[in-house]
């Protein structure tokens, strides 16, 4: 019998608008790091037999030469679709307690709006 | 020539990673599981040098229902998975009363890797279709607790 190890897996795909878009910043390592809110919303099914939106907001990441291209190109309300990977980062809050914020870090952007090709 | 399409609506995440504890599961009042766990996920990059380097990911996921009962049942702190599911924003009201949020994975699929000698276990549960679930108390606070990865 072969043993098998753990396949390394990150994969996401979300789609939505851009809801808050961040200034691009050069960070310490002379990179270029876009960041911005994608709203994504999904019909889910209720109780009474409907579907309601629910919705969730989604911090993303581009860095690099694709932070370039996309801080030229987003605005907020853009419709985007996202694919990339799934990322902690970690930061203090109030009371200065170390906390994990889940990131999407982006592969590929797609642009949906017409006026955006 | 133009064609005007509706928004299309994708949200899926497909990950894999071991448990840094076991899950935590409660049974809200209306008798509804719902089971809270945190994976590793390590990921490998290449370094300027090109030597490899690889950097470890938190990431929360939520399982309910039947999904609860086998993620409860079958994984304990090491467990090896592959989740599928969606990204969601869970939002609470914290003991102080401020507002806090965080995004999770809400779980459709849990596919449980690990190996077993004897003990019959599934390979992986039904999937299940999202559903809107009742309104849950403040998630367990999983930061801070698992600095310590034992695997």
């Amino acid at each position: 019998m072969t043993d098998l190890g753990l396949p390394m897996l990150n994969y996401a795909v979300v789609s939505g608008r851009v809801k808050v878009l961040h200034e691009i910043k050069r960070t310490k390592y002379d990179s270029y790091l876009l960041e911005f809110v994608l709203e994504n919303t999904v019909e889910v099914a209720s109780s009474d037999g409907g579907t309601v939106p629910v919705e969730s907001l989604i911090d993303v990441e581009i860095w690099g030469a694709m932070a370039e291209e996309y801080g030229k190109k987003l605005t907020p309300g853009c419709h985007v679709i996202v694919e990339g990977r799934l990322a902690s980062v970690v930061f203090e809050d109030k009371t200065r307690i170390a906390r994990n914020r889940m990131i999407l870090r982006a592969r590929e952007v797609q642009m949906l709006d017409h006026s955006n090709p | 020539m133009t064609i005007n399409l509706r928004m299309p609506s994708i949200n899926r995440v497909f990950i894999s990673g071991n448990l840094v504890a076991d899950p935590r599961v409660n049974i809200l009042e209306s008798g509804v599981r719902v089971a809270n766990f945190r994976i590793a996920n390590n990921q490998s990059y290449r370094l300027k040098d090109g030597s490899w380097g690889e950097k470890t990911h938190m990431v929360d996921v939520v399982a309910w229902r039947k999904t609860a009962e086998l993620v409860e049942q079958f994984l304990h702190k090491g467990s090896p998975v592959i989740v599928e599911g969606e990204l969601q924003t869970s939002t609470w009201k914290a003991q102080d009363g401020t507002e806090r949020s965080r995004v999770e994975i809400l779980a459709r699929r849990v596919q449980f890797l690990e190996r077993q000698g004897g003990a019959q276990r599934p390979r992986e549960d039904v999937p299940q279709e999202r559903r809107l679930e009742p309104a849950s108390e403040e998630p367990p606070d999983m930061d801070g607790e698992y600095d310590d990865i034992p695997f």
